[in-house]
């Protein structure tokens, strides 16, 4: 008995360990091999192993045909039927980018685009949709460029907010309530009441649209776009209000009461009123934001992360959330602690944007701002941002201080079956003082990408074991279920200045979108007299340091986590539970970007391809 | 006691919540009943048997994996393994091959699970050399052939 005459169906097991690229070697060993690795049959299973070993797929469906709701339809599963193998291959590929272990490119998508707002991108389409400041919505194409599909440019309301998902796209109205644009794409029959007409501004924007029939450049119905009923507003809430789209359901708030509209009709859904604010007066300007799951409502703030309900009948009878009522706060994670995690990543070094070799060399300032100081300002830090993975079991949240907290299988929190401590990974990204409105996060199935001014971050979680949803969780070992890569984009993108400046961070399924702004010149090396630079310059290298004897201490409390933490500093065991430092250096070397130096003005998307 | 008959007509006779651990006498018993006839297992010779017995002893009292887990649906992926584990299939290829045979007849998919992990933790960070020689596989491409084919993977390398 050898390797060679073991049973094909017990080789597929055998190989169903191994990773890319341990695996293209089966093929080469023998002919014998090579006909078991391509015959079709095989094939697609290797490929789909594959998949699963690098947490590339949903795995509560073995053939991916699971693609209902729409919601949970994802990449590219539907153009792969094609071609299955090619397509798993495109999103290994694609991961391995992510991971900075494949080179990528980078791509002017748009030139010199005035008061660019906020970009969205279609990719299984071909389109990519962009607002600006003085109104609008363009549709453009990926490949070339061209305009496909535009608004009139009646003047939107001021933020110029865009949501887009699944054909469907949002923007503000001038009187502040929302206009929902559908793609032709979708049947004209979905979901619309008969009873419906649009009002005079839809029927004039509609008209003015440049998609009419008889234009020769109207290239394909499905780049165009049919204005919905609108005017969603809540009755509650002031002229202009925040909103979130999540597919098919547009989500905002005001202090009591989430309102939950279904976009496809228009139709205001559910109401859910707490008896626990959502959101503090003051803190409503300042952006507390939202976030919907089809279970759970998120409310990220200065109050801290915090989950509500949606209500007993979006859980299964008798499951470990069923007896949550609607509005019930079922999990409240404070923002002032100084962390929330046994796995820790911190990232402490200032970038100096002119060269590489400058990252480690910049000067640190002894100055007033000592460490008190600090704590104080630290409690102080609050939530910004909160996004769900579009298959519901990731939950990835952003804290101004430049603080990423990703908790993998976060409902296993919720129901008390885990504690946060034990599962979410908590990571810092460059300076604790970076300011917050020029943070962004974006995030896909697989990838968070994070944008703060020491660079652009793409965060991959690598799942190296199924979550199984028994009660064995208390003795499994957390370092077995995700690992994560940390990523920065290099060297183009790591302008602070620029950074600042972007308004709109996208991530697709291969690539990163942004607007890049070189209109102002980039500010001197010496950061530290830079007016708004100032603030957030001050404490290069020194401060995370110390934050991290802080954590030290205060988790010394308890043996088991002083254990843990101890063990996390020395480099071997860091490296296994969290892939960081290292293949960050090594990724600097290994992105290649096409242009040198600086990239110009314009919209910037990263497209990966594998030369 | 249950009475187990292997291809080379040795005759073992076994606990059986020990042998319980493979699904497929487990599957058995629990549709014949009780009997004193011996279960013949015409793929398997004594000495994996013995081999075989020896794993289940050492979990003998460990829960069952559960009985509605697809045996298609491969769980835990890291290459990690237990220390008695590896201690256990310490032994040759041969013997190696013969207990995941044997795993998968009788199946017992925990062992079935290790003894194919300890195989790719063989091939693992090897070159293709490497694991010709290890498994005693002839390389029969020619040098053309074989560039084509790593022509053909060169995207999954890593650069």
């Amino acid at each position: 008995m050898e390797l060679s005459t073991l049973p094909p169906e017990l080789l597929i097991h055998v190989i169903s360990y191994l990773e890319l690229p341990s695996l293209t070697l089966i093929p080469l060993l023998s002919k014998a091999f090579r006909r078991f690795f391509t015959e079709a049959q095989n094939e697609v299973v290797i490929w789909r192993n594959v998949c699963v070993l690098h947490g590339l797929v949903y795995t509560s469906s073995k053939d991916g045909s699971n693609s209902e709701p729409p919601r949970r339809e994802w990449g590219r599963w539907r153009d792969w039927k094609a071609n299955f193998v090619a397509g798993i291959k495109h999103r290994v590929e694609v991961h391995r980018s992510w991971c900075g272990e494949l080179p990528s490119i980078i791509g002017k998508m748009l030139p010199s685009v005035r008061n660019l707002r906020r970009i969205k991108v279609d990719e299984r389409n071909g389109f990519f949709l962009t607002t600006q400041a003085n109104g609008g919505l363009i549709v453009s194409d990926i490949s070339t460029s061209h305009m496909l599909w535009c608004t009139p440019r009646i003047p939107a309301h001021q933020s110029a907010e865009l949501e887009y998902d699944q054909g469907y796209a949002i923007i503000p109205r001038p009187d502040g309530s929302k206009e929902v644009w559908r793609s032709r794409s979708i049947p004209s029959t979905a979901g619309i009441p008969a009873t419906y007409t649009p009002d005079l501004h839809q029927r004039v924007a509609s008209a003015l649209a440049n998609g009419r029939e008889d234009d020769v450049r109207s290239v394909s119905k499905k780049h165009e776009f049919v204005s919905l009923p609108a005017g969603l507003r809540p009755s509650g809430l002031d002229h202009s209000f925040r909103s979130l789209f999540v597919y098919p359901y547009l989500i905002a708030s005001s202090q009591s009461q989430v309102y939950i509209w279904d976009v496809r009709t228009g139709e205001e859904i559910q109401t859910v009123a707490s008896i626990q604010r959502f959101t503090v007066p003051q803190e409503h300007s300042m952006g507390a934001t939202e976030q919907l799951g089809e279970r759970w409502i998120f409310v990220a703030g200065r109050e801290g992360l915090r989950v509500f309900a949606r209500g007993a009948e979006f859980f299964d009878a008798g499951g470990p959330n069923s007896n949550f009522a609607a509005g019930q706060i079922v999990l409240r994670i404070p923002s002032d602690k100084m962390h929330y995690s046994r796995w820790n990543v911190i990232w402490n070094k200032e970038v100096d944007w002119m060269s590489e070799e400058g990252a480690n060399t910049l000067p640190i300032r002894d100055d007033t701002l000592g460490e008190p100081k600090l704590v104080r300002r630290r409690v102080e830090d609050k939530f910004f941002v909160v996004r769900i993975s579009p298959d519901q079991k990731h939950l990835v949240a952003m804290l101004v201080s430049s603080r990423l907290l990703f908790i993998p299988y976060f409902e296993r929190v919720i129901s008390g079956e885990a504690s946060l401590w034990d599962v979410a990974i908590d990571i810092q990204l460059g300076g604790v003082m970076t300011p917050t409105r020029s943070s962004r996060l974006s995030v896909t199935q697989f990838t968070s990408c994070i944008m703060q001014r020491s660079g652009i971050f793409i965060v991959t979680p690598y799942f190296t074991g199924r979550m199984k949803t028994s009660t064995s969780s208390a003795t499994r070992d957390p370092t077995r279920e995700v690992d994560i890569t940390v990523h920065r984009l290099a060297p183009s993108f790591m302008d602070p200045y620029r950074l600042s400046q972007v308004d709109s961070l996208e991530m697709s399924d291969s690539g990163i979108w942004i607007d890049w702004i070189t209109s102002k010149p980039s500010p001197p090396v010496n950061p530290f007299y830079q007016g708004d630079l100032q603030h957030s310059c001050r404490f290069p290298g020194k401060v995370p340091d110390w934050l991290w004897k802080q954590a030290f201490d205060l988790a010394a409390d308890d043996p088991e986590s002083k254990k843990e933490i101890l063990a996390a500093t020395i480099p071997d065991h860091w490296r296994k539970s969290i892939e960081y430092e290292a293949r960050f250096r090594d990724s600097l070397k290994k992105w290649r970007v096409s242009q040198a130096g600086i990239p110009g003005e314009g919209v910037y998307g990263m497209l990966f391809e594998i030369s | 006691m249950v009475l187990l008959l292997t291809s080379d007509n040795e005759m073992f006779s076994v606990a059986e919540d020990v042998i319980k651990r493979s699904a497929y006498i487990k599957n058995m018993l629990e549709d014949v009943g009780e009997s004193d006839l011996p279960i013949p297992l015409p793929n398997v010779e004594s000495n994996v048997l013995v081999k075989i017995l020896e794993y289940c002893e050492h979990y003998r009292g460990e829960p069952l994996p559960a009985s509605d887990v697809d045996p298609a649906e491969i769980g835990d992926r890291s290459l990690d393994i237990a220390d008695w584990d590896q201690k256990y299939m310490a032994v040759d290829q041969e013997m190696l091959f013969e207990i995941i045979l044997a795993a998968n007849y009788l199946d017992i998919k925990s062992l079935l699970d290790v003894g194919c992990k300890t195989v790719a933790k063989m091939m693992k960070g090897k070159s293709s050399e490497e694991i010709r020689t290890l498994f005693n596989i002839a390389n029969d491409f020619t040098p053309e052939e074989e560039a084509q084919i790593r022509k053909e993977n060169a995207w999954a390398e890593c650069r």
